[in-house]
């Protein structure tokens, strides 16, 4: 249980685009801290205690960069730590700037991922991050070549691609199912200022029209490469309530991890040889939805932010996560019970399939869900919101992180 | 058995273009006008040497200002061994440089005909030296520093030449 009640008040973004050349990176970053401090009211650069960073440095090829974007990010003679953990490298980087003011460490904490992902190769630098998830390729003799073509194209759509065919068979998810959360993703998308995709006219038939990149998953399916950044700030309950009109409280976080079984061949992981079982993030919930005293995850949440590159993914963690029965998701994203004016809507910012700055991804989960609370997002659904999850993931074996947070402190359920 | 130690040689290659963003312009205008640009903050009017779109000290914006391209070592070494695309320039001096009206020092190269500590000692003296323009690619290695007192012989050299 926390010491000290945290509250975000105040989240901020970059514009997202394929190519953000116009800034290098510190820039970027700076660009989103400025925004966030812009709508944090009467805090300035210098009520800053503490600065979180993240990225993944085998992106952009510059390692440390936190050391160069210090200045622009209001971090001089200030504690700095950073947070690395692959995909879900901005919900760590969200869960530590929780622990920081949880601590009673610090009052109010900046929170900042980022990825500018125009600078390197992300496939390459990808294939060597997930490295550990795939060790048991090299370790069976197989060069770096051949397991590029195994695992698709030798990242994310590789592991996705598997997720996709055991959900589907599951499921009985069709392909246009898949299409129909994409329409969704980018028609929300459209409404939102700093998405990347942005496609209100997008219809089922045009996402099937496009060629396959590994079957089922079709190249208008698959999310893009972004630059962008996001930030947050976190203060606490007393403060918070001075400065914001909504404060919003964070009441539960987890970050669980999964053993790998990427196509579930023999002495690659022991237990898991469903890459769509996804146990990781069924405890990840669990756990989170436990501290925040959060008994039925689909009556209490009004909100949700998942984690899905991939459109086959947002079918499945909204069900791993407590928010659908299991193999119904794609009956509700057929009645619209997802949708902007939905029961339930999911990922109205456009989500991860409309914008993926990697490193800041699993933070913009979290940020956008809590700006539905606040009642700033820039694609704000009809409903109130009072409480809502922000989710993420970072490939086959990595940590999936939840943060789940309400207009209410903990301790009215406790 | 006699164990055999079997490996597979693998070679992963990655580009990176990195965007230089709001600092471009340092870049273009040192490769096509031989500019030192700097960064002057509006409101503390700290003068910024590498160049930073916004002050770091009260986060306002910042003008470009030319810099003269005179200066003065802060602290300085010899390199003795380096990098691959250094090596066949050893020995050449490193210095944290203070250009005469920026407020922060500048990383770069340092040559001398007579390459001793003497020369690069805090204090000294130096004057920037430019590649001929078909060779300038953008780069901090477009320029170096060189004693004053040298300055004249090293731009009449063929490869190098002076600021204006």
């Amino acid at each position: 249980m926390a010491k000290v009640q945290p509250a975000i008040i105040s989240c901020g973004f970059c514009e997202h685009a394929s190519k953000r050349s116009d800034v290098n990176m510190a820039e970027l970053v700076n660009e989103a801290v400025e925004d966030c401090l812009k709508k944090a009211g009467s805090i300035e650069w210098k009520d800053i205690d503490c600065v979180i960073n993240g990225n993944m440095p085998a992106f952009e090829g510059a390692n440390m960069p936190e050391l160069w974007m210090t200045d622009h990010m209001a971090a001089k003679n200030k504690p700095l730590l950073r947070v690395t953990t692959g995909g879900t490298t901005g919900g760590s980087v969200c869960i530590a700037g929780y622990y920081a003011v949880a601590s009673g460490l610090y009052d109010t904490v900046l929170a900042v991922a980022f990825e500018q992902q125009s600078c390197g190769n992300t496939t390459v630098g990808l294939s060597s991050v997930a490295l550990g998830e795939i060790s048991i390729f090299p370790a069976l003799g197989y060069d770096y070549d051949r397991l590029k073509r195994n695992l698709g194209a030798g990242a994310a759509i590789g592991i996705a691609s598997y997720q996709a065919m055991n959900y589907m068979r599951r499921s009985k998810a069709t392909e246009e199912d898949l299409a129909r959360v994409v329409v969704q993703n980018r028609r929300n998308a459209a409404k939102n200022w700093w998405t990347h995709l942005k496609m209100p006219t997008i219809t089922i038939d045009d996402v099937l029209d496009t060629p396959y990149i590994s079957y089922p998953l079709r190249f208008g399916m698959v999310c893009p490469a972004s630059d962008g950044a996001c930030a947050m700030l976190f203060t606490t309950e007393e403060k918070a309530k001075q400065i914001a009109d909504i404060p919003v409280y964070v009441n539960g976080v987890a970050s669980y991890s999964n053993e790998t079984a990427i196509v579930g061949i023999d002495c690659a992981g022991a237990g898991q040889v469903d890459p769509c079982e996804q146990l990781g993030a069924v405890k990840s919930a669990e756990i989170a939805y436990g501290q925040a005293g959060i008994s039925f995850p689909n009556k209490e949440i009004d909100y949700a932010e998942v984690y899905s590159p991939f459109p086959n993914q947002e079918l499945m963690w909204v069900e791993r996560v407590g928010l659908f029965e299991e193999n119904k998701a794609p009956e509700a994203y057929r009645n619209g019970v997802s949708a902007f004016n939905g029961e339930l809507p999911i990922n109205c910012s456009g989500g991860v399939n409309s914008t993926n700055a990697i490193g800041a991804s699993a933070m913009e989960r979290p940020a956008e869900a809590a700006l539905q609370i606040m009642g700033k997002a820039g694609n704000q659904v009809p409903k109130t919101v009072h409480t809502a999850l922000g989710h993420g993931w970072g490939g086959a074996i990595n940590f999936i992180t939840h943060v789940v947070m309400s207009d209410e402190p903990q301790r009215k359920w406790r | 058995m006699v164990f055999q130690e079997h490996q597979i040689r693998d070679k992963i290659l990655i580009e990176y273009k990195y965007t230089m963003g709001g600092q471009s312009k340092f870049f273009i205008e040192l490769m096509n006008n031989k500019k030192i640009l700097g960064t002057k903050c509006r409101k503390c009017k700290k003068v910024w040497l590498p160049p930073r779109i916004n002050c770091s000290e009260c986060y306002e914006d910042t003008d470009w200002i030319e810099l003269p391209h005179t200066g003065t070592i802060q602290v300085s070494t010899i390199v003795w061994y380096g990098a691959a695309a250094f090596i066949q320039n050893v020995p050449y001096g490193c210095a944290f440089i203070k250009l005469d009206k920026a407020d922060t020092a500048m990383f770069q190269g340092v040559f001398s005909e007579n390459l001793v500590p003497s020369k690069l000692k805090k204090g000294q003296r130096v004057k920037a030296v430019f590649k001929k323009k078909e060779n300038r690619e953008g780069k901090m290695t477009d320029f170096f520093f060189v004693p004053e007192d040298e300055w004249e012989r090293w731009i009449n050299k063929p490869e190098y030449e002076g600021g204006d």
